[in-house]
């Protein structure tokens, strides 16, 4: 086994291929420039879009020259992140912060909505046929719940 | 020793109760392994499913200390668990399958609600002349406007 295909080596990203592979110039002189390599990813089912220039780590899987794959590069570095399952993602923590930091609750099923009626209401329609005019006066604020958000995506 | 300085590629027999997993080698310089511990990014978790594909490595090169970590192909659930907060940072987010989204509404957002009536028999009977009354389709001139006032406390969006 060539023990240099053991170690990580540090890797500028060239680029980064429409199949996801990367292309890459090792910092290392005993390694060549290397192309099509898959990326692999400490979070399960993620895979990412990374900045032009970035810097990774190289390993070589079971130390075959053969077989390299890209790991570990800075937060920093991600254009784009896509986290995939065939069944379920579970995001488990008690703040949970979507966007930014600043953002506002998110609204749920059964959440409340309160509806501001104005005192008097003009309505048109009709009464026994015969068209109608009129005002409808709501002494208080209507109040209903959110009824029919989407079922697969839930929030606490 | 050389030997376990590498990073192997082992497949999945089976995920233990307590995460751990049954491996099979796919090098000869490596031996199949039993209740191998997963690393993954901070805070994943998985359950990868039998057949798929692992890196092994060993602490300090050591046979004794295995690990699991980098899995590969696609996954059936992924969990990532914080013991205080998540946060995602990015200006356009996308949650659930794809072609089904929908912008998420949050604290405080407006709800408009364009009112069509139609009150029951007799509902109107006072303002209206003797004998039966019937009421379809009152229309208010003006959609209600109001907006989301309870919802969560633990997730927020921008």
């Amino acid at each position: 086994m060539n023990t240099d295909y053991l170690a990580q080596y540090s890797a500028e990203l060239v680029a980064q291929n429409a199949d996801g592979t990367l292309e890459l110039v090792v910092e290392s002189a005993k390694i060549p420039g290397l192309s099509k390599v898959p990326l692999r990813l400490g979070l399960p089912g993620c895979t990412v879009k990374l900045k032009r220039g970035c810097r990774l780590l190289v390993g070589w899987e079971n130390g075959d020259p053969r077989r390299p794959y890209g790991a570990l590069f800075s937060a920093s570095d991600v254009e784009e992140l896509r986290i995939e399952a065939s069944v379920k993602i579970s995001v488990v923590a008690p703040e949970v912060n979507l966007g930014d930091e600043d953002g506002l609750p998110v609204a749920r099923q059964g959440d409340i909505v309160e509806l501001a009626v104005p005192g008097t209401i003009a309505v048109t329609g009709t009464i026994n046929g015969v068209s109608f005019v009129g005002n409808l006066v709501v002494g208080e604020p209507l109040f209903g719940v959110i009824s029919a958000p989407d079922i697969r995506t839930k929030a606490s | 020793m050389i030997d376990y300085l590498a990073w192997y590629t082992m497949r999945v027999a089976s995920t233990n109760a307590d995460g751990t997993l049954e491996l099979i080698s796919l090098h000869p310089g490596a031996p199949s392994l039993s209740a191998v511990p997963v690393r993954l990014d901070p805070g994943a978790s998985t359950k990868p499913d039998a057949g798929a594909d692992v890196l092994v490595g060993f602490d300090n090169g050591s046979p004794a200390a295995p690990f699991a970590t980098l899995p590969g192909g696609p996954m059936r659930e992924v969990t990532i668990t914080a013991e205080k907060k998540i946060s995602v940072r990015v200006p356009d987010l996308e949650l659930g399958p794809d072609g089904t989204r929908q912008p998420v509404a949050r604290d405080g957002d407006v709800v408009t609600v364009p009112l069509v009536l139609t009150l029951p028999e007799g509902a109107l009977a006072g303002m209206a002349p003797a004998g039966e009354v019937v009421s379809t389709g009152l229309v208010l001139s003006d959609p209600i406007v109001g907006t989301i006032e309870a919802t969560a406390t633990k997730t927020k969006a921008a």
